[in-house]
């Protein structure tokens, strides 16, 4: 009996070493650089190595994602499979790259040629001339309005709630009028947000292009299995094929998105991480944006396979934390928010949550924003202090007469694998400041609930507040979202601080008329006295790909998806 | 047994239209809304109330319940998801039958595996066989099945590459999920086998057939399996619907588009009309299995078809006599 044990534990023991045995190799790399401004690249350089090959016949790429679209209608609402999957099958009338080497963002026409602003609530589009879509058909003027119109009657988009009426001028030229004066950025917003078909596409089929998509694109969906896997192919003939000749914007309409250098991308959904991880490693997919912070490890310089794959990092997303000025907190308190504000190090979350990868952020915006000031990188910002911190909690502790053992504080936030670890990180923070173990407690919520929670201030003290980057041009759009009283339906800010200099500041930086640079700093600089939010920062997020993938520095395409279709490959270096 | 069965059909109707009732009940009082979620945050208040309105979410509690109850049990219709348009019994058809899969073929496995090993476990009661069964039991109860699953895929897909780290275009690509999904199942029969055919070892008459001199596969088979087996027939069923409901981490692991990974979707996005649907089809599922399970009771346990054949029995007696009765 002891014998067959002993057999059983020993061969147990020798499959779980196995399959462990590449992680443990991959544990003794050395972390990457913390905090950094500029996106980066490792691993080696493509085709440097190895023997001349032949191209293979199978020149298909396969991607891997973690979410499916589920519906191909062009005007769905919005999920993470559909943000990296439609962009192959439906243009835009503008586009918006966030430039993150310069810090900024580049706005470019795609199947417009320009549009002018006529009075306060008028514009007037240009579409290009000599655009069809994959069935042939052309797309003008009349479209765009069929577009809009069809897309408004849902009601599932919100930016399109502020058009009044369309008109079309003529065969190149159609006019919109909104229903109220737009904010700064909303107009782009329209144009860059919205996909495009042609009516006579769109009629013509079953289920409004649910499952049978056509758009103006360079590519045509072969095959869907919802939940499995999406192949896209070349189509046969493409309006746009100078986008491949040259990438440069300022040529007028070439693009990373526009480009279609692959003859068939495959897309293949894959939810758990660590199958990704074990998708790439076993060659099954070729490049991915959607690998386990954990596993990066494996991939980046030093890692075991990295020599076969590149990483390329770029900070998406940001994280604050945003206090409760309503009565019925105890963060009302401004004493109590400039000690919390003081107490939180952004650096160290951002150790702790991203390994030190990503930027640490001076503002409630980012640094790629048009509006982006650069003198508030220079400028103090809630410095980590815990001393001053301390000073601070004394003096609400000697305003209220509440004690380290009474202080009690909620820090909503939305449940996730990041957001959790950033919540975790600001509470031991907090912990270490009141010196109370017990004096937060985290309220993890998914995404509905969250919502709702926010706008009740009975509901919590402090907000893990989180914005995105992607696809932003400015930073009153964050602002307008989260302080917008005549907005929002609890009729008043994120805070709930029923403050009127908000709303009157917030009104001068949205306006189209008065947005300026002085206006968004008063804006900033105002709730930055009041420490009614500390914004912490952006943590990176990362794209793998086989080391024959070249240009993965140009990867991020509008909207912050893979632009797959304009990078370069070495299909002899590759293992197919 | 035709009454039985009818009896059995017919509570099914009640379970269904509770489930549906309180899924709606809890759906409709839980926070979050699925307006603002496909609208987004900062969406403003009017844009809102207007999708709201258009959804037919600002109706009153009893008019949306009415309307659900009406469009499901009347008409059939499970409607188009809130989030994507999506016909809702399109894409339930089609996931549906993968889970279904996963989890028939998972039970399968689980009776071909877990009764031989109970068995073997309980004819060697307190040896080394008995033992080693039962150890695997333990582990295959007590290691979490994403792990067992995770292990699986870095042995025989990256070392090996003997088969797909991911989805179930292939049929090589169900082996380890099925495998997986179904380890839980296979340590709970075999243990639910062992004890059961330990209690049945030990009857009288089982005695009195060693006693006989009958050979023991006959006993074992002939006259100890079919006593055992009631007890284990309760345990697949209730197997079978912890599966179906229960393959939401192995879909997950092995990227399997089921029903599991669909509801989930829905719960984050607050898609009402999905889940919903997708709760009702598995409570009708989970219903139907249980029923089969009950006939299957009928069939192998004589006492409840003498049960019902006597009830019957009487039932026709009494009328007998009161006819007697009513012409004296």
């Amino acid at each position: 009996m002891k014998r067959w044990l002993s057999l059983l534990l020993v061969l147990v023991m020798i499959l779980a070493l196995a399959s462990c045995g590449d992680k443990k190799a991959g544990k003794d790399v050395e972390p990457t650089d913390s905090a950094q401004t500029a996106p980066k690249t490792s691993g080696p350089d493509a085709g440097d190595e190895g023997p001349e090959q032949q191209e293979p016949e199978n020149k298909e790429l396969v991607v891997g994602i973690s979410t499916d679209p589920v519906s191909w209608e062009p005007w769905g609402a919005f999920n993470n499979g559909r943000k990296h999957l439609m962009h192959l099958v439906y243009q835009t009338l503008t586009a918006e790259i966030p430039d993150l080497v310069n810090g900024t963002t580049i706005r470019y026409y795609v199947l417009a040629s320009g549009y002018e602003q006529i009075d306060d609530r008028t514009y007037e589009v240009y579409v290009r001339e000599g655009i069809y879509d994959t069935a042939g058909n052309p797309f003008t003027a009349k479209d765009a309005v069929f577009s809009y119109s069809t897309a408004k009657a849902q009601g599932t988009l919100a930016q399109l709630n502020a058009i009044e009426s369309l008109e079309v001028v003529d065969d190149y030229t159609f006019r919109m009028t909104t229903s109220r004066t737009l904010a700064v950025g909303d107009f782009e917003d329209i144009l860059t947000g919205f996909n495009m078909v042609t009516q006579a596409s769109y009629e013509s089929s079953p289920d409004g292009m649910v499952t049978t998509p056509v758009g103006t694109t360079g590519y045509v969906l072969i095959d869907y299995v919802a939940g499995s896997h999406a192949v896209f192919e070349k189509a046969d003939s493409y309006w746009n094929n100078a986008a491949n000749e040259s990438r440069s914007i300022e040529d007028g309409y070439c693009s990373t998105w526009d480009c279609t250098k692959l003859d068939k991308i495959r897309y293949e959904i894959i939810t758990d991480p660590t199958t990704m991880t074990i998708a790439l490693e076993s060659g099954d997919i070729d490049i991915s944006a959607n690998v386990s912070s954990n596993d990066l490890q494996l991939f980046q310089d030093g890692g075991k396979l990295a020599d076969k794959f590149d990483v390329f990092a770029h900070p998406e997303n940001m994280y604050g934390i945003s206090f409760n000025a309503s009565k019925s907190s105890p963060t009302n308190n401004y004493n109590l928010r400039m000690a919390l504000a003081h107490c939180v190090d952004p650096q160290g979350v951002l150790d702790a949550t991203f390994d030190g990868s990503g930027i640490v952020l001076k503002a409630w915006a980012y640094p790629t924003f048009m509006d982006y000031q650069n003198k508030w990188d220079d400028q103090p910002y809630f410095e980590y202090d815990l001393d001053l911190a301390k000073e601070y909690l004394q003096k609400f502790y000697d305003e209220t007469g509440t004690t380290a053992d009474t202080l009690k504080l909620r820090l909503l936030t939305q449940s996730g694998p990041t957001t959790g670890k950033i919540a975790e990180a600001v509470q031991a923070y907090i912990v270490t400041l009141v010196d109370n173990p017990t004096c937060v407690e985290i309220l993890s919520f998914d995404r509905g609930t969250y919502n709702s929670m926010w706008m009740d201030e009975n509901a919590f003290d402090i907000l893990l507040i989180y914005g995105q980057t992607a696809n932003r041009t400015y930073c009153t759009y964050a602002w307008n979202s989260y302080a917008n009283a005549a907005k929002l339906q609890h009729k008043n800010d994120v805070w709930h601080s029923g403050d009127e200099k908000v709303q009157e500041l917030l009104n001068a930086a949205i306006s189209v008329k008065t947005h300026s640079d002085e206006t968004v700093s008063d804006f900033q600089q105002y709730i930055n006295d009041q420490a009614y939010i500390k914004n912490l920062m952006c943590g990176d997020v990362y794209v793998v790909g086989k080391s024959w993938i070249g240009g993965l520095e140009d990867c991020i395409g509008p909207k912050d998806c893979l632009a797959i279709m304009a990078l370069d490959y070495d299909w002899s270096k590759s293992d197919k | 047994m035709a009454q039985y069965v009818l009896k059995r059909i017919l509570m099914i109707i009640p379970v269904v239209f509770l489930v549906a009732i309180t899924i709606f009940t809890i759906m409709y009082f839980c926070p979050g809304d699925p307006a603002e979620i496909i609208l987004g945050v900062g969406a403003a208040a009017e844009d809102i109330e207007a999708l709201r309105e258009q959804m037919g979410l600002n109706d009153p509690f009893l008019v949306q319940l009415g309307n659900y109850l009406y469009r499901t049990f009347i008409k059939f219709d499970f409607g188009t998801s809130y989030a994507n348009s999506v016909p809702i019994i399109d894409e339930l058809s089609h996931r549906f039958s993968k889970t279904f899969v996963l989890a028939i073929s998972a039970i399968i496995i689980e009776v071909i595996v877990g009764i031989p090993l109970g068995m073997v476990s309980a004819t060697h009661r307190g040896g080394w066989i008995d033992q080693l069964c039962m150890i695997l039991a333990l582990i295959g109860i007590s290691v979490p099945s994403f792990w067992i699953g995770l292990q699986l895929l870095l042995i025989f897909s990256l070392k090996l590459s003997w088969l797909p780290p991911y989805g179930v275009t292939t049929w090589q690509g169900w082996i380890l999920p099925i495998f997986v999904n179904s380890l839980r199942g296979i340590a709970q029969m075999a243990r639910q086998a062992r004890s059961s055919m330990l209690e049945v070892i030990r009857s009288d008459y089982v005695t009195t057939a060693r006693a006989k001199g009958l050979p023991e596969r006959t006993i074992l088979f002939r006259y100890a399996l079919p006593n055992a087996l009631i007890p284990l027939v309760q345990t697949a069923g209730q197997s079978f619907g912890t599966s179906l409901g229960g393959t939401v981490i192995i879909e997950n692991v092995f990227s399997i588009p089921g029903v599991g990974q669909y509801m989930v979707n829905a719960i984050v996005t607050r898609d009402y009309a999905v889940i919903r649907s997708a709760v009702v089809v598995l409570a009708i599922v989970f219903s139907l299995v249980m029923l089969l399970v009950d006939i299957a009771f009928g069939f192998i346990d004589p006492r409840i078809k003498a049960q019902y054949e006597g009830r019957n029995r009487k039932y026709k007696w009494r009328k007998k006599l009161r006819r007697v009765a009513a012409n004296a």
